[in-house]
């Protein structure tokens, strides 16, 4: 091993990479419950994760061999074919439960969405770098800074996906108010803002106002549906109580009364058979996870690297939150996977991207 | 780092802390205070979201006659996926319902068109009594032994669309059928409002055109089921507050501008021969009668249909499933003749003054092309040429005009192409020109084909709603109207002014000869339309003959009748089309026709 190699060896960040692994070791294994049918035949989803993840080992692998600066040079190429893939989806996406998002190459089915989130991090890094060097705090540039985030936001409205279109907004604000203190301020009264409406939303409409709302939103989803789904995902969390019914004992889950269980409802699956403990340590690992990621972003050699990686944390922060939100009840459904958690190629690749990178960075953290 | 980053660190670290304990939190109230009852509820309970499915909008004619409504009906439906003992079950519903087992297995079966999870019907049309009956037997078998088992069944409250009136009614409204997933996909497509799997959508006519005002948006009702199936009434609160009502909205009621009792009378008086008869309100547009002959009650369509009643609709000797208001395509005979009239006065070929010899025959190339009047019709000037319904007259203007200008007026009149009163079904007849018959034909249009067009024979098509609108177009003094099927409510004479006045190019000298010709058909001695005269109303009218070309030569069928006629002529309420297919002459068979529905709708207190 020469000498830059041992260094690199070194300065990789294990402990992240532990938890990363447990966190994927703990996806698996709850998978494979909520991929068992009520007769105990094991549907295709398990294999397939398990091949994604294996997969993503190696891609992680790769990534982290090359340069942080390479990844800086392609950000706006990067953006660029995301965006192509965004236009490609409107127009030759096949639609999956009333939103047209997937493209199909073969037997592989793309969500461009999940990548183009990725690809904002990347160029609004590079962006608002940009901005700080040259200290423009106001003015046009920022209306640039919006238009990066305005573009793939149109895209994936026009293909009717509330959710993921919510998220380029969560994932452009946080680094907006990463970026400075006195548009934090502000930003900090948005974010307070939708959370209220967020709340009021959810306590104190009444449904057919909310009804009306969700209709004007996603008028394809049938938002009739979701009230249904959120009781059944209460009740198998709920049902869960303090130690869980048991490995492969859920029985909403096994009843299939749980809609998307492998999906968007994993967490309910999980929290139904291993109960609160179970579920708190699983959240403690995904808070140790964001914890790291954010001190890594703290760490950074650069700026450009420390806003890549916040909004890699933010990346993770925004789609658990919203996930976990919207089957616990505190927040509307939406329909964001969780990450690794939830069933999902396109996910765990744009993910596990995401960990290359940061792990690209985070090792160079020293290099000059 | 500087001191500002520092903060910022710390900030996002206690927000990301601050978040994951307020999920943690919610877990804790969820799994901890409120686990043991949600624990107690998933053993043996589950949710269950009853469809509450929206009744279609009612029909109703202008005088607010009931055309179609809703009816309530008990119905026993299977939910497949619930069903835990097939054998059992189907024991349970003979026993249930009287039936023999055979029977309940046959209806057991599932529908091709219906995805395997679908409600399927058992049993429609259950009386009250039996109702009763079977709830009562249900209570019973719960206390016995496993031998019957009704998991999956439900006793539920459906409606069903139901047409109070006769079967002249079929084509005009059309009829509904449960939504499957090939009409699904097609709605949603189309983006025709929200709609679920089964629900009742139009399939033709006014059922289909105003689907989407008619459907009404359906509501739910979660309620919570035991391990058998059978609701829970006594849930505790904690469940209660998670379960969610919404009422269903009621499609909107549509109001035709179709007359229910003329629309009767033209069926009626058809009797048994085929043909359509369609009636306008030549200043608003409006649809008075609508009629096909023969036809079909609606809801011999609606629901499932046995294909041994489809075929016998399908291989009517008929044609009972054309509507041939606007699906039947005729040549339009001499009631064209108007159409040629105003081209020729336009184009200048012609004045109103100028006469025209018939001496019953013209020669024209090597054949010699006869008028209906053997004898001829002598010196014939425009008026008498339209009164006596002179063809050789016609003949001349034709050729005068050629093809392409007598297209040109024809389509002013809206004809050769779809009136766009219906999406579906309609059909846009045909007007030639020279580089139709080129397209279609691969042939140079022929000088001699001018004759016959002009007196509207040939190649020409129209179909009655098209040869009303031209009447209709005519009487109302030259204003493009768009026929419509609802009522309107309003100033006539206001709405006939809103719409576009069509650049015939004649003069009102011009206009109001054709008018007082047309008048003379039916009003004066040796009119040909004579048949259609109401007492003290003037009617102004034109007879046809549309010449039936038979492959089959051995059978002579006689010609299609046409008259189309306005009344009061001077100031027109009606306008409509009359075909009587293999009629004979227009004044005989089809003036009658419409004289019963104008008298009547003219004369009605």
């Amino acid at each position: 091993m020469d000498k830059r190699a041992r260094k690199y060896f070194y300065q990789f960040h294990w402990p992240l990479l532990g938890v990363l692994l447990a966190i994927m070791t703990m996806a698996l294994i709850n998978l494979y419950s909520a991929s068992l049918n009520q007769i105990g035949e094991l549907s295709g989803h398990f294999q397939s994760q398990l091949i994604w993840f294996v997969l993503s080992l190696f891609v992680i692998g790769i990534l982290t061999c090359l340069s942080d600066r390479f990844f800086e040079q392609i950000s706006y190429h990067v953006y660029g074919v995301s965006l192509l893939l965004l236009l490609a989806v409107v127009f030759f996406g096949s639609q999956k439960s009333g939103q047209q998002n997937w493209l199909v190459f073969g037997p592989l089915n793309l969500q461009p969405a999940e990548f183009a989130k990725l690809a904002l991090v990347l160029v609004l890094s590079k962006e608002l770098c940009r901005l700080k060097d040259r200290k423009e705090l106001y003015g046009v540039s920022f209306l640039r800074v919006f238009a990066f985030i305005l573009l793939p936001l149109i895209l994936i409205l026009i293909q009717r996906d509330v959710g993921n279109s919510l998220f380029f907004i969560a994932i452009g604000m946080s680094l907006l108010l990463f970026y400075g203190i006195r548009r934090r301020l502000i930003l900090t009264f948005v974010f307070v803002g939708l959370l209220g409406a967020g709340l009021s939303y959810q306590y104190f409409l009444k449904p057919y106002q909310k009804n009306r709302i969700l209709a004007f939103l996603n008028p394809e989803k049938d938002p009739l549906r979701s009230g249904y789904h959120l009781v059944q995902s209460k009740i198998a969390v709920g049902s869960g109580q303090f130690l869980g019914k048991g490995y492969k004992k859920g029985s909403l889950n096994k009843l299939r009364f749980l809609p998307e269980k492998h999906t968007d409802f994993i967490f309910p699956v999980l929290a139904e058979e291993w109960g609160f403990l179970g579920s708190f340590i699983v959240l403690a690992l995904y808070f140790t996870f964001l914890m790291m990621l954010l001190s890594a972003s703290s760490r950074a050699r650069d700026q450009y690297g420390s806003y890549v990686l916040f909004g890699i944390t933010a990346l993770f922060f925004w789609q658990i939150l919203i996930n976990i939100g919207g089957v616990l009840g505190l927040m509307p459904l939406t329909g964001v996977p969780f990450p690794f958690l939830s069933y999902g190629g396109s996910s765990v690749l744009s993910l596990s991207i995401a960990m290359g990178i940061a792990f690209s960075i985070h090792m160079r953290r020293y290099v000059f | 780092m500087n001191e500002e980053k520092k903060t910022s660190y710390i900030f996002f670290s206690v927000l990301i802390a601050f978040v994951f304990s307020l999920l943690v939190a919610r877990l804790f109230y969820l799994q901890i205070i409120k686990g043991d009852q949600f624990y107690q509820f998933s053993l043996g309970n589950a949710f269950r979201e009853i469809s509450l499915r929206a009744p279609r909008g009612k029909i109703y004619d202008r005088n607010g006659v009931l055309l179609a409504t809703n009816q309530a009906v008990h119905q026993i439906i299977v939910n497949r996926h619930l069903v835990k003992n097939k054998d059992a079950l189907i024991k349970t519903l003979a026993y249930l319902l009287d039936w023999k087992e055979e029977r309940i297995k046959k209806k057991y079966k599932p529908d091709p068109l219906l995805p395997n999870f679908y409600p399927q019907l058992i049993a429609n049309h259950l009386t009250y009594d039996e109702v009763i009956h079977i709830r009562a037997k249900i209570s019973q078998i719960q206390f016995e032994d496993s031998n019957y088992d009704l998991s999956g069944i439900e006793l539920v409250n459906g409606h069903e669309r139901y047409y109070p009136m006769g079967e002249e009614w079929g084509h005009l409204l059309g009829y509904v059928r449960q939504a499957n997933p090939k009409a699904l996909a097609d709605l949603k497509s189309k983006n025709q409002g929200p709609i679920v799997l089964g629900d009742l959508v139009g399939i033709t006519g006014v059922e289909r055109q105003f689907d989407e005002q008619l459907r009404g948006q359906n509501g739910f009702r979660q309620i919570i089921v035991d391990a058998r199936g059978r609701e829970v009434q006594k849930a505790d609160e904690l469940l209660k507050e998670n379960l969610q009502t919404q009422s269903f909205t009621q499609g909107a009621d549509l109001v035709l501008s179709i007359d229910a009792r003329l629309q009767d009378l033209a069926y009626k008086a058809f009797g048994n021969r085929s043909g359509s008869l369609v009636a306008l309100d030549p200043k608003t547009g409006e649809v008075l009668a609508l009629v096909s002959n023969p036809s079909y009650h609606p809801s011999q369509l609606t629901g499932r249909i046995s294909p041994e009643n489809w075929k016998i609709l399908k291989d009517h000797p008929r044609n009972i499933l054309l509507n041939r208001s606007i699906q039947g395509q005729y040549p339009p005979g001499s009631t064209y003749k108007i159409v040629t009239a105003i081209a020729a006065l336009a184009e200048g070929v012609i004045t109103t003054r100028q006469t025209i010899t018939c001496n019953g025959a013209l020669k024209f190339g090597s054949r010699s092309w006869g008028c209906w009047n053997k004898a001829g019709h002598g010196p014939v000037d425009l008026y008498g040429a339209i009164k006596g319904s002179c063809d050789v007259y016609f003949y001349k203007l034709g050729l005068k005009l050629g093809v392409d200008r007598l297209a040109k007026y024809a389509r002013l009149f809206g004809l050769g192409e779809k009136t766009g009163l219906f999406d579906l079904g309609e059909k846009p007849g045909l007007i030639p020109t020279k580089e139709w018959k080129l397209k279609n034909r691969k042939e140079e249009w022929s000088e001699s084909e001018n004759l016959g067009i002009s007196i509207g024979q040939g190649t020409n098509l129209l179909t009655p709603l098209q040869s009303a609108l031209m009447i209709a177009e005519f009487s109302n003094g030259g204003y493009q109207i768009h026929p419509r099927l609802t009522k309107f409510t309003g100033d006539r004479e206001t709405e006939l002014k809103s719409f576009t006045k069509i650049p015939w190019g004649i003069n009102s000298a011009q206009y109001k000869r054709i008018h007082q010709a047309l008048v003379a058909v039916v009003e004066e001695s040796g009119g040909t339309g004579k048949q259609s005269r109401i007492p003290g109303i003037q009617v102004a009218g034109k007879t046809g003959t549309a010449q039936v070309v038979s492959l089959n030569s051995r059978v002579n069928k006689e010609d299609h009748a046409w008259f189309v006629a306005y009344a009061p002529a001077e100031n027109p309420k009606i306008a409509l089309a009359v075909i009587v297919e293999h009629g004979g002459h227009g004044g005989g068979a089809a003036a009658p026709i419409a004289k019963v529905v104008m008298e009547d709708y003219l004369t009605r207190k």
